[in-house]
C-alpha cells in the first residue's frame, strides 16, 4: 500500500477517480526501467541515490514514487558474498571481543574464515537492504504492464481507506461474494429490478465498521479490486478517508488496473464436466454458468447453472449441485426455492456424501450422482421428448 | 440513485447457520451512539425460558436471541446492525453486557471459551514484595488494571503470576518480534503446558499465547472470543488510536497493561481506561534504585561541531526556521502536528520539512562524537556495553568503526537470538542498536549504555535508560549521552530530559 503522501489525495471531499498513469506517462516509465536495468548487480544504495537524482525526462515526483515503490517490490535484490555475511560478522564480532586491537581481530577472523583481509569489511554487511544487489525484474514487465500495475496499487491504496465499498456489478457477481465473505466481509446484496441485466448491487464493510472508522480492514477491501476486473461491467463507488478529505473515489469498468489471474471459471471439476457433457448432449439448450440470484426467504441464493431453450426463453430451469447434505438441509433448501416462486428446480445430490441416516425428500427432479452428473438425465427431465 | 430492489441480507456463515431465519429488530431503535462507559440501567420486566446466547463474529458480539421486550440499544456499546439484522457490540464490551445482563437477573452464554483452561503446571513464581503488592491492586481493580513499573523491576514476571492465577486461556501481547521471542522463552522455563506463538512468521493458536501487536491487529477478528486474560506489555502504545483494535476485537474480560511509562495525554490514558482499566499501582526509578534496581549515574557530555558540520546545519535550520517562523506568525497558537500538516501542502512547506530532517541527521554522527564514542569504549572495555544510535546508519557505522555487533531490524530473527546469548555469555561485549533494543530486551549484565544523540521524547529515554539498570551485586550503571552544543538536540534534550541529568561533562 502507498502512504498519502504518494496518493496526492484532493483537499476537497469531491467525487474524483484515481489519477492513473497512462500512454503520457510511458516515456519517463521506461527511463526509470532502464535505469533499473542498467544497474542490475549493483549494490542497491548506488540505485537508490540515482532514483533521487532527476529522471532525463521531466516526470511528476509522486508518480515516480508511486512507480518506485511498486518496481522494488517486484525486484528480488539478491546477496553478494561468497560466503555467509552472517557468519562473517559472528567471527569478526566474536574476535574483536577478546582484544582492543582492531587489526588483529581483522586477521584471526579471516584466518578462521580463510578468506584475504582486504574484503572482509565488504562481506560484512553484504546482506543488507542497501548492500544487496539489484536483481533483474521479470522479463515479461514493459512499460504498459507496469503502468498497469501501479494503477491497481493506486487504487488499492485508496480503496483501502474506505469504511464500506458499494459496488454496482454484471457478471463474476459470486465470486466477489463468496470472496468477501471468506475474507471476513458482510455483504449486503440487492438485486436491481429495473436494471435488465441482472445486475447487483454490493454493499461491503467489516462487522466492525460498525461502530468507528478503521482501517482494520483495509487489505481485505483491497484485495477486492484487482478482482472486480474479470466482472462484465462494475462501478465501485467507496468513501476514502484522508488527512484532510474524504473524496468519494469512483473504480469502473475499464478503468486501467492490473487485474489478478482470472477466477476459476467452475466450483469443481464435477460443474466443469457437467458443463461440457450437457453443451455436448443438447444442443437445443444454453447453459449459463452464472444466472441471476434469487431472493428467496431473506437470503439471496446463486443457483449453480440456469438451462435456457435456445427457441423458447420461457423454458427456463435452475439447477444446483449438492455435495455434503442432510434430509433437513434439503429440505429446508426446497422450501427457499418453493418461497421464491420457483418449481423449475433440478437437484443434484451426491448419494454418497450424505451426513445422516435420514431419508431423501420426496421430489421428483432430483438427480442422484456418482463422482459424475449424467446430463442425459437431466435432459430427460427438462425435455422428455428430445431424444 | 436508489431503485426498486429486493434487500437482502448476508452475513458469515457462522451467522448464516445460526439465524437461517434473520429476524426483524424486535423494537424500534435504530441506529444510535453513546459514550464509552456510558451505563444505562435497564429496566423492563423479563420472563425468560432459557439463557440468553451471545456469539463472538469478527471481533464483535452479536444477539442471538433477544428477548422481545429487551431494548438492547440501551446496553453498552450496542448497536443496531442493518447490514444483518441483529444487535451488535465490539468484543471488549462483553463483560459490561454481562454484568448488565446479570443485574437484570438474565443468564447469558457465550460458547467461545466456555471450556477451556490452562492445563500446564507453573514453577516457582516467588515475587518480591512491590510485585506482590501489584498484583493485588490488580486483583482488587476486577483484574483489569495497568501497572506502572520501571524497567528491570520485573515486569514480565509479574504478568506470569497474574496468568498463573487467573489460569484461564490467556493472550499476551507484546510490542516487538524480539520481545515475543523473549515471552515465549521465559514462558517455556516455567511453564509446562503448550504455549503458542503469533507473529514473526509463526502462527501456532494455543490457550496460552504470546503475539506481536502487529500480528493480533491483523488476527484479532479470528481470535478474539478465544481469550479470557489479555496481557499488554508496554501498553502505552495503545490509547492513541493507532491499532487500538487489536484491545477493541477481544472478549477478554480480564486484563493487565504494563508499562514503565503510561501515558500523560489525557485522551490516551482515558482510552486505555476504557480498553484496559487505571493505572493502579505505579513505581519509579527512584523508588526501586539501590535495592531493585542498580544504582546508576547519568552523565551528559557536549560535543562541538566541526566548521562544516556547523555550516551545513545552519544552511538547512536556516531554510527550516524561515517557513516555521513565518506559519508561527500567521497561527501562533498552533502545535508542531498542525505545522507538518500545513507544510506538506505547498512544494515550499515540503522543502521545508526536508531541510528540518537533514539538519537533524547532520548530528546523527559527528566527527566529536565518534571521536568520544571510542573513547567511552576503550574506557569501559571489561564491561558490558550498549550503545543507542539515532539511525541504522550510525549503528552500521559504529559497528565497522569498532567492530561492534549491530542489532536492527535488518538483522534476522536467529542471528539476533544468537548474538543476545553471546552477549549474555560475554562472548561479545557490546551491542550497537537504534530502536531495537529501546523496549522490553532482558539484558542482565549491561553495565554502561552510550546514547549517541539525545532528540528523544522522555519515554524512551527512560526505556534506553532502563536497559542497564538490571540489578546485581555491587554494580553502578554508567549513562553517558552524546549531544551536540548549541543546537536544537542539546536544546530538546535538556528540555525533555533534564530529570535525568545528574552530572555534566565538557
Amino acid at each position: 500500500m502507498l502512504p498519502e503522501r504518494l496518493i496526492r489525495p484532493p483537499v476537497e471531499s469531491r467525487e474524483i477517480t484515481p489519477r492513473y498513469l497512462d500512454e503520457r506517462d510511458y516515456l519517463w516509465l521506461r527511463a526509470l526501467l532502464d535505469a533499473y536495468k542498467r544497474f542490475v548487480g549493483r549494490r542497491r544504495a548506488e540505485l537508490d541515490q540515482h532514483l533521487f537524482e532527476p529522471l532525463p525526462v521531466t516526470c511528476p515526483q509522486f508518480k515516480k514514487a508511486q512507480a518506485i515503490a511498486v518496481l522494488d517490490k517486484l525486484c528480488r535484490d539478491r546477496t553478494a558474498a561468497p560466503l555467509s555475511p552472517k557468519k562473517v560478522r559472528e567471527t569478526l564480532f566474536t574476535e574483536a571481543a577478546r582484544g582492543d586491537d582492531k587489526q588483529l581481530a581483522i586477521d584471526r577472523a579471516c584466518d578462521r574464515l580463510a578468506i584475504k583481509g582486504s574484503c572482509i569489511l565488504d562481506y560484512l554487511f553484504a546482506d543488507l537492504p542497501r548492500e544487496r544487489r539489484v536483481a533483474a525484474l521479470p522479463a515479461e514487465l514493459n512499460v504498459s504492464q507496469l503502468a498497469l500495475r501501479v494503477n491497481l496499487v493506486l487504487a488499492q491504496s485508496m480503496i483501502a481507506r474506505a469504511q464500506s465499498l458499494a459496488i454496482t456489478l454484471h457478471g463474476n457477481s459470486r465470486d466477489i461474494v463468496r470472496y468477501a465473505r471468506l475474507r471476513g466481509l458482510l455483504c449486503a446484496v440487492r438485486v436491481s429490478a429495473s436494471r435488465p441485466h441482472g445486475e447487483i448491487i454490493l454493499e461491503i464493510s467489516g462487522p466492525f465498521a460498525l461502530f468507528k472508522r478503521t482501517l482494520v480492514y483495509a487489505r481485505e477491501l483491497a484485495s477486492l479490486v484487482p478482482r472486480l476486473a474479470w466482472c462484465d461491467r462494475f462501478e465501485l463507488r467507496a468513501r476514502c478517508l484522508f488527512r484532510d478529505a474524504s473524496p468519494l473515489v469512483v473504480i469502473r469498468a475499464g478503468d486501467p488496473i492490473f487485474p489478478t489471474d482470472e477466477p476459476r471459471r467452475f466450483d469443481s471439476r464435477l460443474e466443469e464436466r457437467f458443463f461440457s457433457d450437457f453443451s455436448r448432449l443438447a444442443t437445443d439448450w444454453d447453459v449459463v454458468r452464472e444466472p441471476k440470484p434469487i431472493r428467496a426467504q431473506g437470503k439471496l441464493i446463486f443457483p449453480d447453472f440456469a438451462l435456457v431453450h435456445r427457441r423458447d426463453r420461457n423454458r427456463y430451469w435452475l439447477l444446483e449441485i449438492v455435495g455434503y447434505w442432510t434430509a433437513d438441509y434439503l429440505k429446508k433448501k426446497l422450501a427457499d426455492f418453493r418461497s421464491a416462486g420457483l418449481s423449475n428446480l433440478i437437484l443434484c445430490i451426491d448419494e454418497k456424501r450424505d451426513c445422516a441416516d435420514e431419508q431423501l425428500p420426496l421430489m421428483s427432479r432430483l438427480v442422484l450422482y456418482r463422482n459424475r452428473i449424467e446430463a442425459q438425465r437431466v435432459l430427460d427431465i427438462i425435455d422428455p421428448g428430445a431424444c | 440513485m436508489v431503485e426498486t430492489s429486493d434487500d437482502c441480507r448476508l452475513g458469515n456463515r457462522a451467522l448464516r447457520r445460526s439465524f437461517a431465519k434473520p429476524t426483524e429488530p424486535r423494537v424500534d431503535i435504530k441506529e444510535r451512539t453513546q459514550p464509552f462507559g456510558a451505563t444505562h440501567d435497564i429496566r423492563c420486566e423479563l420472563s425468560l425460558k432459557s439463557a440468553m446466547e451471545l456469539l463472538f463474529d469478527q471481533g464483535t458480539v452479536v444477539f442471538a436471541d433477544l428477548p422481545r421486550d429487551l431494548d438492547a440499544g440501551l446496553l453498552p456499546g450496542v448497536l443496531w446492525d442493518p447490514r444483518t439484522g441483529f444487535y451488535r457490540a465490539p468484543a471488549w464490551r462483553l463483560s459490561q453486557i454481562k454484568e448488565s445482563f446479570s443485574r437484570l437477573g438474565i443468564p447469558v452464554t457465550f460458547r467461545e471459551n466456555a471450556s477451556a483452561c490452562l492445563q500446564g503446571r507453573w514453577g516457582d513464581l516467588d515475587l518480591r514484595p512491590y510485585q506482590s503488592a501489584a498484583l493485588d491492586a490488580w486483583e482488587m481493580a476486577d483484574r483489569r488494571a495497568v501497572i506502572a513499573l520501571p524497567t528491570g523491576s520485573g515486569k514480565t514476571r509479574l504478568a506470569f503470576a497474574a496468568i498463573a492465577r487467573a489460569r484461564v486461556p490467556t493472550l499476551c501481547l507484546v510490542p516487538t518480534r524480539i520481545l515475543l521471542q523473549q515471552w515465549s522463552e521465559q514462558l517455556r522455563r516455567i511453564y509446562d503446558g503448550p504455549i503458542g506463538c503469533l507473529g514473526d512468521g509463526t502462527r501456532d493458536i494455543q490457550t496460552l499465547t504470546v503475539a506481536t501487536f502487529e500480528s493480533a491487529y491483523r488476527w484479532m477478528n479470528r481470535i478474539g472470543g478465544q481469550y479470557e486474560l489479555l496481557i499488554i506489555d508496554e501498553v502505552h502504545h495503545f490509547g492513541a488510536g493507532y491499532r487500538d483494535e487489536a484491545l477493541e476485537m477481544s472478549t477478554a474480560g480480564m486484563r493487565l497493561g504494563l508499562s514503565a511509562t503510561p501515558p500523560c495525554d489525557e485522551r490516551a490514558s482515558d482510552r486505555l481506561r476504557d480498553l484496559v482499566g487505571p493505572v493502579v499501582f505505579r513505581m519509579s526509578v527512584d523508588e526501586l534504585a539501590g535495592r531493585y534496581l542498580s544504582q546508576y549515574e547519568h552523565i551528559v557530555i557536549g560535543v562541538e561541531l566541526t566548521p562544516a558540520e556547523r555550516r551545513l546545519y545552519q544552511q538547512e535550520r536556516r531554510v527550516f526556521q524561515r517557513a516555521f517562523l513565518m506559519f508561527r506568525r500567521r497561527h501562533p497558537e498552533a502545535d508542531w502536528k498542525q505545522f507538518v500538516r500545513y507544510a506538506c501542502r505547498t512544494a515550499e512547506g515540503r522543502g521545508a520539512l526536508s531541510a528540518w530532517l537533514r539538519s537533524r541527521r547532520a548530528l546523527y554522527y559527528t566527527s566529536a562524537k565518534a571521536r568520544i564514542t571510542g573513547k567511552l569504549i576503550a574506557r569501559h572495555r571489561n564491561c558490558r556495553l550498549l550503545i543507542f544510535t539515532p539511525d541504522n546508519d550510525s549503528a552500521y557505522a559504529v559497528s565497522r568503526e569498532h567492530l561492534i555487533m549491530p542489532i536492527t531490524c535488518d538483522i534476522g530473527r536467529e542471528e539476533r537470538a544468537s548474538a543476545l546469548r553471546m552477549f549474555e555469555r560475554g562472548t561479545l561485549r557490546a551491542l550497537v542498536s537504534s530502536r531495537v533494543l529501546n523496549e522490553g530486551l532482558d539484558v542482565p549484565d549491561a553495565e554502561v549504555a552510550i546514547i549517541i544523540g539525545g532528540v528523544l521524547g522522555p519515554r524512551e529515554q527512560a526505556q534506553r535508560i532502563g536497559r542497564v539498570l538490571r540489578p546485581s551485586p555491587g554494580k553502578r550503571a554508567m549513562i553517558y549521552q552524546l549531544l551536540c552544543r548549541d543546537t536544537g538536540e542539546a536544546f530538546q534534550s535538556y528540555q525533555r530530559g533534564a530529570r535525568y541529568v545528574t552530572r555534566t561533562v565538557d
